[in-house]
C-alpha cells in the first residue's frame, strides 16, 4: 500500500476530525480514524517514521 | 445384510456413553469437539475472491487476493521480502474436493532479507471465537492445524501460533519432501496453560496463524520456541528457507484447517454463499462477485433520489448487518466511469460526474454528497455510486 495526498477530513456533525482521505496506491479511499484499524496503523507508522504527511482540511 | 442392535457404544474405561442409540432410531453422539463449523479458519479452501484473482506486484503489507488472508511484511524497517503475485490456481490436490488453491509467485526476488526483512502468509482470528479454546487457564485446549501445500523449494519453513492480546507464541516447524509436488501436513499446538494469557472475548484481533516464507536475522537467529512462550522475537522463524530467494520460486496453498483437538479430521467443507458471508463480515463490496474495482458499470451500484441545492446527496445501506465496527477504509467508485472518489448524477437527461464531498459511514451504511456544482433541486434527477469497505482486523 502507497499511501500519497492524505489529508483529515472533518464530521459535520461532531466537528472532529474522524477519518483521513488519502490516495491506496492511487484510489482515493476514505481511512477511519481508530487504533483497531489496520490501515490507519499503518498510515501513522509512516507519519511517525517522517515518510507521510497528513494535510489539515482545506 | 444384518442389523446389530444395541443400545450404546462406550470406550472400556470411559464413565459415559461414546453413541447412545435411542429407540425412535435416531442417535447421540458425545463429541468431544465440534462436528459442524469446527475449522477456525475462513475461506481455507479458497473459495472466496472479492478483491482480486490475480494482485501482481504485493510487497506490501495487507489483504490483496483472497479473502480473510493477509500478506504479511515488513513496510518501513527493512522493507518488502521480494515482491509477488498472488492468483486463484486450479492446480489442487488430486481427487481431494477443492477447486482452488492460493498461489504465490516469486516476481522479484530478494536473496538476502535484511535483518527486519520478512514474508508471512496470515490469517487473523477475533478472540470471541476462540474463548472455546480456553487459553490461559489449565484447561486449555490443543489445536491441529492441517493443510495441503506445494513448492518446487523443498525444505523446512515455520508455522506459528500468535497471541497478539498477550504477546505470546508457539512455533513448528514442516518440510515440504518432494519438490512440486502436494503434501498434506498435520501440526499440532499446545494449548496455552499459562495463568491469566486468555485471548481477549471481543471483535478484535486475537490470533494470528502465520505461513513465514522467508526472514532476516532479526527473526531467525535464536532457538525456534515450539512451546507457548512470551515473545522473543529472534526465536519465531528460526530454521526456515527463503522463499523470495529466487523468482523461480511459487508457492501453493489450499484445504486449510485449524480445528480443536490433536486430530486433523476431514476438511469442512461449506457452500460458497456461507463463506462468502462469513468473508463479508470483513470486506464487502457492492459490484457483482466478479466484477473489479473501478469497472464503468452501473450492475450492483447504489442508486438514490438526489436532493439538496448545490449539494447533491446520495445515500447507500450495505446489503450485510453483520459488524459492530465501521469500515476501515471506504472507497466510492462513480458507476458511469469507474472513478474512484466520484459520485453519477443524472441530471434531468444530462450525465454529472461529481467529486465527493462531506462523506459518512458507519457500520451499515454510508452518505456522500457531490461539491458544489450549482446542481438544481428543482429538476428530475438521480444518483448512483458503488462502494468497497474493509473491516478486516
Amino acid at each position: 500500500m502507497i499511501f500519497t495526498n492524505a489529508k483529515y477530513e472533518t464530521d459535520l456533525f461532531t466537528g472532529e476530525n474522524d477519518k483521513i482521505i488519502v490516495e491506496i496506491d492511487g484510489v482515493i479511499t476514505f481511512v477511519s480514524i481508530s487504533e483497531d484499524n489496520w490501515v490507519y496503523k499503518k498510515i501513522k507508522k509512516q507519519v511517525e517514521a517522517g515518510e507521510l504527511t497528513i494535510a489539515d482540511e482545506e | 445384510m444384518s442389523t446389530i442392535k444395541a443400545k450404546a457404544f462406550q470406550h472400556p474405561s470411559a464413565t459415559s456413553n461414546n453413541i447412545t442409540f435411542n429407540s425412535d432410531g435416531t442417535h447421540t453422539v458425545n463429541a468431544a469437539y465440534p462436528t459442524t463449523s469446527k475449522n477456525l479458519i475462513i475461506n481455507g479452501a479458497m473459495n472466496v475472491w472479492q478483491r482480486s484473482a490475480n494482485a501482481t506486484g504485493v510487497n506490501t503489507s495487507g489483504y490483496h487476493s483472497a479473502d480473510r488472508w493477509a500478506h504479511g511484511t515488513d513496510d518501513l524497517l527493512g522493507g518488502p521480502l521480494g515482491t509477488w503475485t498472488q492468483s486463484r490456481s486450479t492446480d489442487v490436490p488430486s481427487a481431494q474436493g477443492f477447486g482452488y488453491s492460493l498461489k504465490m509467485d516469486c516476481t522479484t526476488a530478494d536473496a538476502s532479507p535484511a535483518a527486519d526483512d520478512f514474508l508471512l502468509f496470515q490469517q487473523r482470528i477475533e478472540g470471541q471465537n476462540l474463548q472455546h479454546l480456553l487459553k490461559g487457564t489449565s484447561s486449555a485446549k490443543k489445536v491441529t492445524l492441517s493443510f495441503w501445500v506445494k513448492s518446487n523449494k523443498t525444505g523446512t519453513y515455520i508455522i506459528e501460533l500468535y497471541d497478539v492480546d498477550n504477546q505470546r507464541q508457539i512455533s513448528k516447524s514442516y518440510t515440504i519432501d518432494s519438490a512440486s509436488t502436494w503434501e498434506k501436513k498435520e501440526i499440532i499446538f499446545d494449548g496455552d496453560t499459562n495463568a491469566t494469557d486468555v485471548f481477549d472475548n471481543d471483535n478484535n484481533w486475537s490470533l494470528g496463524v502465520n505461513w513465514w516464507l522467508g526472514s532476516g536475522s532479526t527473526y531467525s537467529s535464536g532457538t525456534l520456541n515450539t512451546t507457548w512462550n512470551n515473545n522473543t522475537v529472534a526465536n519465531r522463524a528460526v530454521g526456515g528457507v527463503n522463499l523470495g530467494d529466487s523468482t523461480s520460486n511459487e508457492w501453493y496453498i489450499t484445504g486449510i484447517q485449524l480445528e480443536v483437538g490433536e486430530q486433523a479430521t476431514g476438511f469442512e467443507f461449506e457452500p460458497f454463499e456461507a463463506i462468502l458471508t462469513k468473508c463479508q463480515r470483513y470486506y464487502e463490496k457492492s459490484y457483482e462477485y466478479d466484477t473489479a474495482l473501478g469497472t464503468v458499470t452501473f450492475n450492483g451500484a447504489y442508486y438514490d433520489e438526489v436532493g439538496g441545492t448545490n449539494y447533491p446527496r446520495i445515500q447507500a445501506h450495505y446489503g450485510v448487518r453483520k459488524r459492530t465496527r465501521v469500515p476501515n477504509t471506504m472507497t466510492i467508485y462513480n458507476p458511469n466511469t469507474g472513478t474512484a472518489g466520484q459520485m453519477y448524477i443524472w441530471d434531468n437527461g444530462t450525465n454529472r460526474n461529481y467529486s465527493l464531498g462531506n462523506t459518512r459511514y458507519t457500520f451499515n451504511s454510508v452518505s456522500t454528497e457531490g461539491q458544489n456544482n450549482a446542481f438544481n433541486l428543482n429538476n428530475r434527477a438521480w444518483g448512483a455510486i458503488h462502494y468497497a469497505a474493509d473491516f478486516e482486523i
